[in-house]
């Protein structure tokens, strides 16, 4: 995050600006994508976009695909695609991303969550400009870390795994006593055999 | 024999009137009565009454077409059982909203995930006070615990009305009846008298016919004949049993446990006993799933609050009427709610007049035999060699040089073993060895898997 990038407000009014198409996911996925890559003349073989778009179908079904729609119009606003286009290291970058995306975000929400909550879109829009190697405008590289850390759906997510899994396993013993102390006493009648 | 408290009994049935309890007791001092080694009880509640009469009314809506994805009503149960059941949410949780769509991609569940950690079936807002266990021992011997509700094996009640009414027989119940006497023929099981609060508070005992759980001789028979049980539950190997007993009357039914009735007996049981013989299809994960068609083409699946599937060895569906694992989702236990769960029995779901049938229900995975010259030979051909003796227990196993042995148990004295091996030469063809022999305790120790096979298709 060494440069200032684009502004981060023009980011995030171009996501809420989104059409129903991008919100509701009701657009190819392939066409939109491959558009965009073309556009930044970095446009790999179409079999690669259908591949890489197939992977993301069997890991996260419709939402990843709709993660992918969503990254495609934030990389198409002007400003993101001078950035791209500056180099082709940069082209490399907006390609992974829209060949990839994100996967650990898709796992922790709906993608339509994008363009509707303000806080994951602008951890969208961060973590967007941090793969290019920027900060938003105007953004010291300290405040520009630090709200990035605040906005850590992942981190977020980890943490609530994690004790979803304790709540689990404690709830998972607890079934367990009951049918310790369940053997040592009559079961119901039961009138037919198995 | 123990002493019974009758506060004991009281406890275990909460709902019985004391005229139910002194007639409990009365059964356990019957003169003819065994020796009774355990106290049991339905544990039913005053709140239960009201869900099993929803259940009964539940049970006139149509069962589930089999097949592709259940219908919206499971569907939406499915659904929150992803919400709240740790495996279903760990193995669906990406799933939800397009149950429908995906029904075929879903991972399947069986016995080993339920034998491993049973309580990953459990929702986490499932109450655990009123749970209860059954052990289950399946078809590979290999016992495992099921916790169950009352409630839910209450439900066995209406499913078993059903499976009567289907055969044109009703219950009586009332205080004085006796409902039914589930029988075994084991080395050592429990046995007691009770009473059924949803069954009008009619008796029912679970009893079992070795003659080391009897006073004298003959108890059995007399006990039978003086209770006059309105139908009998139990299992091929005890039934055959039946055909020595001098009942006095004519029970309404038999209802026994599916797979491996061999119709020669059955057609003996129910000329002698002037009865019906129902084949039951059930699994303590389960609960009943069918019961054998009037007919006699195939079984009926019984609940509307259960679909099934039969899918191949790959996980995948199966096309209607060919030969599958059947797989049940739904059912009624709410500690093990069911989504794709195998049963490890195989059979072809097929539509008779519009409704759902399986039918070619085996126990097990299929396996197939080779003839002398290595072609395939399926375990229906020699079914049909088997269902022609009077045979209760069979099994065949099949070596890796082809060689076969045959052990089968007789409930009639004299079988002809060299017509069976007779029968048998004829499809496996010139093989190194056939041997068919008696064993008069094949079953007693543990389930029989009748089909076994080491041989391969091709040298």
């Amino acid at each position: 995050v060494k440069d200032q990038g684009p502004s981060l407000e023009g980011l995030l009014q171009h996501l809420r600006d989104a059409p129903a198409a991008v919100r509701q996911a009701k657009v190819d996925t392939y066409a939109l994508v491959s558009d965009v890559l073309s556009d930044l003349a970095a446009a790999p073989v179409h079999a690669k976009v259908a591949q890489c778009l197939a992977t993301i179908a069997a890991k996260s079904h419709d939402n990843g695909l709709h993660f992918q729609v969503v990254l495609a119009w934030l990389l198409s606003h002007d400003s993101l695609r001078a950035v791209a286009e500056r180099d082709d290291a940069s082209r490399r970058v907006a390609a992974r991303l829209l060949l990839e995306g994100f996967p650990e975000l898709v796992a922790n929400g709906k993608a339509e969550g994008l363009v509707k909550d303000d806080e994951r879109a602008e951890e969208l829009v961060r973590l967007v400009l941090r793969e290019f190697g920027l900060r938003p405008q105007g953004e010291s590289v300290g405040a520009a870390e630090a709200r990035l850390a605040a906005l850590d759906s992942v981190a977020r997510a980890q943490l609530l795994e994690q004790s979803r899994k304790t709540l689990e396993r404690a709830r998972e013993l607890k079934v367990l006593e009951a049918m310790k102390r369940a053997e040592q006493e009559a079961a119901a009648a039961k009138v037919s055999r198995e | 024999m123990s002493m019974v408290h009758s506060w004991e009994q009281a406890a275990l049935s909460p709902l019985l009137s004391p005229v139910a309890l002194r007639r409990i007791a009365a059964m356990r001092q019957h003169a003819a009565a065994p020796v009774f080694n355990y106290v049991a009880g339905d544990r039913l509640i005053a709140e239960d009454l009201p869900q099993l009469d929803a259940f009964r009314r539940q049970l006139g809506a149509p069962v589930p077409a089999p097949g592709g994805a259940p219908p919206q009503r499971i569907l939406e149960r499915v659904e929150r059982w992803i919400a709240t059941v740790p495996l279903y949410r760990q193995l669906h949780g990406t799933r939800r909203g397009v149950l429908d769509r995906d029904w075929s991609e879903l991972a399947t569940v069986g016995r080993d995930e339920l034998a491993a950690r049973p309580a990953r079936f459990t929702p986490d807002d499932q109450a655990l006070e009123r749970l209860i266990m059954y052990l289950t021992s399946g078809t590979t011997g290999h016992a495992i615990a099921v916790p169950h509700h009352p409630v839910a094996v209450a439900c066995y009640l209406p499913l078993v009305e059903r499976a009567l009414a289907a055969h044109g027989a009703t219950l009586e119940l009332d205080p004085e009846a006796t409902a039914c006497f589930l029988v075994g023929a084991q080395k050592r099981t429990v046995t007691y008298p009770t009473a059924l609060a949803a069954w009008r508070e009619a008796a029912f005992a679970k009893l079992n016919l070795d003659p080391r759980d009897w006073r004298e001789e003959g108890d059995a028979e007399r006990y039978f004949r003086e209770h006059r049980p309105q139908m009998f539950s139990g299992d091929p190997l005890t039934f055959s049993r039946f055909l020595r007993l001098d009942l006095g009357y004519a029970p309404k039914a038999l209802v026994t446990t599916a797979v491996a009735m061999n119709p020669v007996l059955k057609g003996e049981l129910t000329r002698r006993l002037s009865t019906r013989v129902i084949d039951w299809y059930s699994l303590t994960e389960t609960g009943p799933l069918a019961c054998i068609a009037p007919d006699g083409d195939g079984y009926e699946p019984l609940a509307p609050d259960v679909h099934l599937e039969t899918i191949g060895a790959d996980g995948r569906p199966v096309p209607e009427g060919e030969l599958g694992e059947i797989t049940v989702t739904g059912g009624r236990n709410p500690f093990v709610p069911l989504v794709r769960y195998r049963t490890g029995d195989w059979g072809r779901l097929v539509r008779r007049g519009g409704h759902a049938r399986i039918v070619d229900l085996e126990g097990r995975r299929p396996v197939l035999f080779r003839t002398a010259d290595r072609c395939a030979l399926h375990p229906n051909d020699l079914a049909a060699v088997f269902r022609a003796f009077p045979i209760v227990q069979h099994e065949t196993v099949q070596a890796e040089d082809l060689s076969v042995s045959v052990r089968v148990r007789a409930f009639d004295s004299d079988l002809p073993l060299d017509a069976i091996r007779e029968n048998l030469a004829r499809l496996f063809g010139p093989i190194p060895r056939l041997s068919v022999s008696l064993d008069a305790q094949l079953g007693d120790e543990a389930k029989v898997l009748p089909y076994q096979s080491a041989a391969r298709l091709e040298e």
